[in-house]
């Protein structure tokens, strides 16, 4: 885990929020158009 | 003919007729009158609580279209961690781009071509008369699903791969280099350059009666001032590369609709809300007013729905879709239902219930500020959009590299900040053209296919926009491909999209006319006078039925 350091460790936190953003993004899109949401 | 009504329009709900003794419920007013000019496949009452594999397979689909743009900017950043020039199997640490686009792809074409397809079968046997012969077993089901998919998968294979095994073929036009043959000893023998190569060394000189021999094909540069000849050098694509390249083009169209539209209505749509959002919590009396009003008017539409519907029975289905007036009505109605669920929507958000209406209240207030904040920085970013595809794309030859010297700039400061700004700026014009198809829908030539509506869309409908989103983002890729040339040269998906596909056997013309920018052009002018004329239309605040 060595390789997991300063820029790299930011990047996967960027890389994770971003994931969960789209996420949740798509969920919202889910249930905001269902019919009875 | 249907009968001639004014109804009050816009958001806010506070402009209609007087108040009606009776007060319905609110949600009498859902699901509004079907508009009839709008067919869709039939439906299930209510998706709220059921279909949870549909709903996941609705949000892996829009995160695999997500993700499949993101990887663009990963590819550009793996690109860039290699010195230029270099090969990145020469690199450490960087990573098989050819492999993870394949693996993508591949999960679009699996997702849009069997997942949903057969999703969107085996949820259309629901109910209704498969279900009534005695076919609605979950079994049964799943029978009559896995048979319409095994057809639907033989025709896309057919379509594909008939014009795979006819023209699947790369053309490369390039210069024609001929050479001559010497043995190794001939170098050390003539003092570092190949016999006959003359003083610049060179290569060795094409020998015998040859053509090539006689027309001295030898020099790189030039043969007596004159170019090189060209031929054409022809390769097999591989079928992946082909399968998606034929679905992006297929969808390059809608693409270019649909992005246009988005890229006005987006920031357009977001400001509105924000313009047209609750202020502040009304008091019940105002609440139950507004609510009378809308029931009003939801009656009204039903009404005028099923005046239009009789019309429509006794003069013959298709006979009365084709009357120029009864077609004018119906839209009319539509949007007025349009905006009848809007105001719905705004009376709900306004006036909060149950027991955490304090925290529904505080949400709304989020989320019509993070709309404003939303739409401002859309409408910066769709403004460099447009410039940046004025300037670099359709002007020939280009003004300037434009967003490509920024990220080249962006890199040399932080690569990291550049790929995330290259990364927002593709997600944003994905979130505009699902936008311009959400709020456009798929026009069939009868009507609109699978409308999206706020609070009033079923799993199939979402299904197959979210199957149209997986395809439409492989035509996305290869546009940002194009739009970022200079800043992704080198990448994989550069190399794919900017010199394969451009060069299949069949697909030169519609680049070399422009179709996809012209149509882009076309819809985008489109879209910015029916926003002005539609902005023009709601300050006079009214319309007819």
């Amino acid at each position: 885990m060595a390789v997991l350091e300063g820029q790299n460790v930011f990047l996967l936190v960027v890389s994770l929020v971003m994931f969960f953003l789209l996420l949740a993004a798509n969920v919202y899109i889910l249930v905001a158009y269902q019919a009875g949401g | 003919m249907g009968p001639s009504v004014r109804l009050c329009t816009g958001a806010g709900a506070g402009r209609c007729a007087a108040a009606v003794p009776r007060l319905p419920p609110l949600s009498s007013l859902f699901p509004p009158p079907t508009p009839p000019q709008a067919p869709s496949l039939r439906q299930a009452p209510d998706d709220k609580n059921d279909g949870w594999a549909t709903k996941v397979l609705v949000v892996l689909s829009l995160l695999i279209a997500e993700l499949s743009v993101l990887l663009f900017p990963l590819d550009v950043a793996n690109r860039r961690s290699c010195p230029v020039g270099t090969d990145l199997a020469f690199c450490s640490l960087t990573m098989p781009m050819r492999g993870l686009w394949g693996t993508v792809w591949m999960c679009q074409i699996v997702l849009a071509f069997v997942a949903i397809p057969f999703a969107l079968f085996f949820y259309e046997t629901d109910s209704g008369p498969v279900a009534e012969g005695g076919r609605g077993s979950a079994a049964g089901r799943l029978r009559t699903a896995s048979l319409y998919t095994l057809g639907c998968v033989i025709v896309s294979l057919l379509m594909f791969f008939v014009p795979y095994g006819v023209v699947g073929w790369i053309d490369y036009p390039v210069d024609t280099l001929v050479s001559g043959a010497a043995p190794v000893s001939a170098l050390s023998q003539s003092g570092g350059g190949w016999p006959g190569a003359g003083a610049g060394g060179g290569c060795v000189p094409p020998g015998g009666t040859s053509p090539q021999a006689s027309a001295g094909l030898c020099a790189a540069e030039s043969v007596g001032g004159a170019a090189p000849p060209t031929t054409t050098w022809s390769r097999r694509a591989a079928p992946l590369v082909y399968v998606v390249a034929l679905v992006s083009v297929l969808a390059g169209l809608l693409l270019a609709v649909f992005s246009a539209v988005g890229l006005v209505a987006l920031p357009f749509d977001w400001i509105a809300d924000f313009i047209n959002r609750p202020k502040k919590v009304i008091t019940r009396t105002e609440y139950n007013q507004r609510a009378r009003e809308l029931a009003k008017r939801a009656s009204e539409l039903k009404e005028i729905g099923q005046s239009l519907r009789r019309e429509e029975q006794e003069a013959g289905g298709t006979r009365a879709r084709r009357n120029r007036k009864w077609r004018n009505q119906a839209a009319e109605l539509a949007r007025q239902t349009e905006l009848l669920g809007a105001d719905a929507r705004w009376l709900q958000q306004a006036f909060p219930q149950g027991e955490g209406r304090e925290a529904a209240w505080y949400l709304t207030v989020l989320a019509a500020w993070l709309r404003l904040v939303g739409g401002v920085v859309g409408a910066i970013v769709g403004v460099l959009w447009l410039i940046h595809l004025t300037v670099y794309l359709f002007l020939d030859p280009p003004a300037g590299p434009f967003l490509n010297a920024f990220f080249d700039g962006l890199q040399r400061a932080w690569g990291l900040l550049s790929t995330l700004a290259f990364s927002l700026f593709c997600l944003y014009f994905l979130a505009a053209t699902v936008h311009g198809l959400f709020r456009l829908g798929l026009w069939v030539g009868v009507g609109f296919l699978h409308p999206m509506r706020l609070n009033g869309t079923y799993l199939s409908t979402l299904l197959f926009n979210s199957g149209l989103v997986l395809i439409l983002s492989t035509a996305l890729v290869q546009f940002c491909a194009w739009a970022f040339g200079l800043y992704a040269e080198g990448t994989v998906v550069h190399a794919v999209w900017a010199t394969e596909v451009r060069r299949l056997r069949g697909f030169g013309p519609l680049y070399e006319h422009r179709v996809f920018q012209w149509t882009f052009v076309a819809f985008l002018c489109a879209t910015l006078l029916w926003y002005a004329a539609m902005g023009a239309r709601r300050r006079r605040g009214d319309g007819d039925v």
